[in-house]
């Protein structure tokens, strides 16, 4: 008998019941190159995002929307005060892109968890309810889904001028949830099937509970998993309204400060200026999207199944 | 000389939790013609068998040690371009999802046509189809029937068409794996029907792998106990189950609900079957065992010769 | 059987039509006749086994007893109440009394829910006890079905379990709630030889130990034997044959309980084996849907008779019931 692995096993789950799902999940993925490569990068962006209240404290030149070096009035190149130059008016590059982090994260993580929540409660009703629920909801993410996103909100931006960036992440939300809401739908089909979900049925369980019991526990691996995308996802359409002047004028974001760049007409002079916020737009997309794969391999049910012979 | 001897056949996983001893130190012999059984449960070792036969393990596994000798050669030392000549074309394979064998776009006539012309090039495809209306007569499937997808059989008639095709290249061996797991009862008994009288008919040597003793029972000539990676008991058909030996053997057989004689309360065994990754010391059953004692933990296994042909790796026969 | 009177479960006249979706190419849907006007009594008490092969019809008999799917037509009684009527807190109630434990052990546990969530579920649904009542409620389940110490299995995930061991948490969770009534649907047939047995065995003392009835639903005529007293033979849809286990085996009446024995493998005593020969080579041809259902497989039917009108169940005595119009002659093949 496997006596001991399992002693030591159900030691581990009892101290972390809740927790001991997640540090199996965790195990897996810390084998994978791409997740601890994805993972590194975003707590360097986080460091990053955190760190921007610094520079404008130490300094109110620093202040990456208003503060304006008294002694320069045109875009540099780095030196000891500022370590990566000055865009046009004088202002510090460094803690503009800093500042440009953090947006990134609001707009990134607040559009994804809006979208993925939308989508997966909509997916979970769908599926579950079945008949007309199903087909109305269906239907509605289809019509939404072949809108082209960043269009639509252009038209918005240039019927209601422009947008504060709090309305930019709520339109991408609630443009970006039928993909999830497809995917969590099906998944709820294939659940409603398994005989957990009867048995629950035969033990009395309401439509709620097994809805929260059984359904959600299901899919909300797969739920996170389209966050990380979705992620990806809402930073990238944020950069481009930006960079084509639709963002908040009032937020310093990277697609902004591509704007300026581009505005500005140092495109081709300025490399200083214009790589930054460009290599950092790639990055943290790219570092999602390997947090992503590399969270789909933790999900895998083939990696988590105990090993076989026969 | 035998038509297959296995010597020592030692077979590992590579998995996440470690090196997984599948299948350690198995030995035995098949005569031309004869049909030999191997009985276990899951996880014993007995599919792992099977594939090695066919050199078909999946990537993670290898054999580590002894020799499998098919008419005289070493099937490990072969070249894969030999391998394939000898796949289909001298050893064929009945799969445990054998249903899903077939292409399910082709016509099932196709199939098997294509399996002969590849390892019989010279032949014409009329003699081909030729050939396989033949096969389908034996195996029992309509003439009428042989142009049909596959979707359009039985399970039945699907595990037909499989035992045709693997009949297609006249092999002198077969490895069925699990033939009828999914079949009823009735289909079942038709399919084994077959296979007994085609294995005896065409003198073909075959290996069956099942988790059912009575299915064994009623098809193969000799008969290997598996269990957790070792053959436990070794012996002619009759005498393993008149007189079991092994310990592991007896608590199967008397874990069997039966149709027939005294209905006795069941005999399970108790516990789990051994991680195979960390095996324990000495006999793998000892745990399990109603007879063990400290002292089967320490002996070192040897077969016990029970009668002719008729062996037992328990230390306390 | 002291109960022969009062039934604790009466089907009657149940019939489940399945219609497949038809489509634009294929035109209408075809319908699949599930189960064909089945009438069942179940005793207090006792293990009935239901067999039969697969399509025979037999978990859909589970299934609706549950009410897990709707019947087209007839009714079902627990305790002389009929459950398709069922609303509310009568269906709750309802809901304590019928457990159903599930064939396949790797789908019926939620792999995001530990044991303890699992077998608790029932208790937490119908509002019993607190938080350590319920506990040792649990532990006491889980040790009634051999996972003892309850601790060592309390906070494991499935994944971490055996197919045995699975199954066992699914039949705790099935007793939890200590019902009357307990449907098994092929509880074993993904499991091992020696670990079916436990599982039989953890049956059969339930039974022992808490009076609750149970319905084996299998493919299997020897595990029926084993664990049940009465069995009822189903045959795409139809009840054939009813009886005493036993004597179902050893002097089966009906030409399809015949021919599936001759089916089953027999080991360990060769030679005087009987054999009944009563299943045709190949299908009759032309058959109509009046017929009797084994017709067309059947050696001993008759074209006029079998061919025309489908036999009803006929008792040979009071406790054996066959649909075959020849049962009671006996034929020679």
């Amino acid at each position: 008998m496997k006596a001991n692995k399992l002693d030591s096993d159900s030691d581990i789950q009892r101290r972390f019941r809740w927790t001991g799902p997640f540090l199996e999940g965790w195990s897996i993925f810390k084998q994978s190159l791409l997740g601890r490569i994805g993972l590194t990068l975003l707590i360097l962006f986080a460091v990053m995002a955190l760190c921007s209240f610094i520079p404008p404290w130490i300094d109110p030149m620093y202040n990456p929307m208003t503060g304006v070096d008294p002694d320069i009035s045109t875009t540099t190149g780095p030196s000891w005060r500022h370590w990566l130059g000055t865009d046009f008016m004088g202002r510090d590059i460094l803690s503009q892109l800093m500042a440009g982090a953090r947006v990134a994260f609001m707009v990134g993580v607040s559009a994804a968890v809006m979208s993925v929540f939308l989508g997966t409660s909509i997916g979970m009703a769908a599926g579950y309810m079945g008949g007309f629920v199903d087909t109305l909801l269906m239907r509605l993410a289809e019509m939404i889904m072949v809108m082209p996103t960043l269009l639509v909100v252009l038209i918005l931006s240039s019927v209601f001028g422009q947008l504060n960036i709090w309305t930019i992440v709520v339109i991408i939300a609630l443009f970006r949830w039928p993909g999830v809401s497809r995917i969590i739908r099906g998944q709820t089909l294939s659940l409603k099937q398994r005989s957990f979900v009867e048995a629950a049925k035969v033990a009395g369980a309401s439509h709620v509970g097994i809805i929260i019991r059984h359904i959600l526990p299901n899919v909300l691996p797969l739920a996170f998993l389209f966050m990380t995308f979705r992620v990806t996802s809402a930073i990238i359409i944020e950069a481009a309204l930006a960079f084509l002047g639709f963002g908040d004028p009032s937020t310093v974001s990277w697609g902004m400060m591509l704007q300026w760049v581009w505005k500005t007409g140092h495109m081709f002079t300025a490399p200083y200026w214009l790589l930054p916020p460009g290599i950092c737009i790639s990055l943290i997309t790219l570092s999602f999207y390997m947090l992503g794969r590399a969270m789909d391999e933790v999900l895998d049910p083939r990696l988590r199944k105990e090993d076989q012979a026969g | 000389m035998a038509l297959l001897e296995v010597e020592n056949l030692s077979i590992g996983y590579n998995t996440k939790g470690g090196y997984l001893k599948a299948v350690e130190g198995v030995s035995f012999a098949l005569e031309e013609g004869q049909s030999l059984g191997f009985v276990g449960e899951s996880g014993c070792g007995k599919t792992t068998i099977g594939m090695a036969l066919m050199r078909l393990l999946p990537p993670n596994g290898s054999v580590s040690q002894g020799r499998i000798l098919f008419e005289g050669k070493d099937l490990l030392e072969m070249s894969e371009r030999e391998m394939r000549q000898i796949r289909w074309g001298k050893i064929a394979m009945i799969f445990q999802a054998a249903m899903n064998a077939l292409n399910p776009v082709q016509r099932v006539v196709d199939q098997i046509v294509e399996a002969i012309l590849t390892h019989s090039p010279t032949l014409g495809k009329r003699e081909a189809i030729q050939q396989v209306e033949d096969l389908f007569q034996t195996v029992g499937i309509p003439h009428e029937r042989m142009r049909d997808y596959p979707h359009q059989y039985s399970g039945g008639m699907k595990q037909r068409a499989i035992i045709a095709m693997a009949l297609a290249c006249r092999p002198k061996l077969i490895i069925a794996d699990e033939p009828t797991t999914a079949l009823d009862v009735i289909v079942q008994d038709q399919i084994l029907k077959e296979t007994k009288y085609l294995q005896r008919e065409f003198n073909i040597g075959m290996i069956f792998i099942s988790h059912d003793i009575s299915i064994v029972a009623d098809v193969c000539h000799d008969i290997g106990v598996m269990y957790a990676g070792q053959l436990v008991e070794y012996g002619p058909t009759e005498d393993v189950f008149d007189s079991p030996v092994h310990p592991y053997t007896k608590a199967l057989l008397s874990s069997y609900p039966t149709l027939t004689g005294e209905k006795s309360l069941l005999q399970p065994i108790p516990g789990e079957t051994p991680n195979l990754i960390y095996p324990p010391d000495g006999c793998r059953f000892c745990d399990r065992c109603p007879g063990g004692s400290p002292s089967c933990k320490e002996a070192i296994q040897a077969w016990v010769d029970v009668s002719p042909g008729h062996k037992s790796l328990c230390y306390h026969c | 059987m002291d109960n022969q009177a009062n039934p604790i479960l009466r089907i009657e006249d149940i019939s489940k039509v399945y219609k497949t979706k038809g489509s634009f190419f294929k035109g209408r849907g075809t319908e699949v006749i599930a189960l064909n006007r089945i009438y069942l009594k179940i005793y207090k008490g006792e293990i009935f086994g239901l067999v039969g092969e697969s399509g025979s019809g037999k978990t859909t008999v589970g299934r609706l007893i549950v009410s897990l799917e709707k019947s087209n037509q007839g009714r079902i009684f627990l305790d002389g109440v009929e459950i398709a009527e069922l609303k509310g807190r009568e269906l709750k109630n309802f809901r304590r009394k019928v457990q159903m434990i599930f064939q396949d052990p790797y789908q019926s546990l939620n792999p995001q829910r530990s044991v303890y969530d699992a077998i608790s579920e029932p208790l937490g649904v119908h509002k019993i006890g607190n938080a350590a009542t319920r506990q040792e409620l649990v532990e006491e389940a889980m040790k009634s079905v051999g996972l003892s110490p309850p601790e060592d299995f309390l906070h494991s995930y499935p994944h971490r379990l055996s197919g045995g061991q699975r199954q066992r948490v699914a039949i705790a969770r099935a007793m939890v709630l200590n019902p009357q009534f307990v449907i098994a649907d092929e509880p074993t047939s993904m499991l091992d030889a020696s670990i079916s047995a436990q599982i039989f065995n953890i049956l059969l003392e339930m039974r022992e130990k808490s009076g609750v009835t149970i319905l084996f639903i299998t493919h299997s005529l020897a595990a029926a034997r084993y664990l049940c007293g009465r069995i009822a033979v189903m045959y795409r849809g139809n009840l054939m044959e009813i009886g005493p286990g036993e004597e179902i085996i050893r002097s089966p009446r009906h030409p399809y309980t015949q021919a599936l024995i001759d089916a089953i493998p027999k080991f360990g005593q060769r030679g005087e084996v009987k054999r009944y020969g009563t299943l045709l080579g190949a299908e009759r041809e032309g058959t109509n849907g009046l017929c009797c259902p084994f017709f067309p497989r059947c050696k001993v039917a008759h074209e006029t008779r079998c061919g025309k009108e489908r036999p009803h169940l006929k008792e040979l005595s009071p406790s054996h019931s066959v649909a075959c119009y020849y049962a009671e002659e006996g034929f020679e093949v």
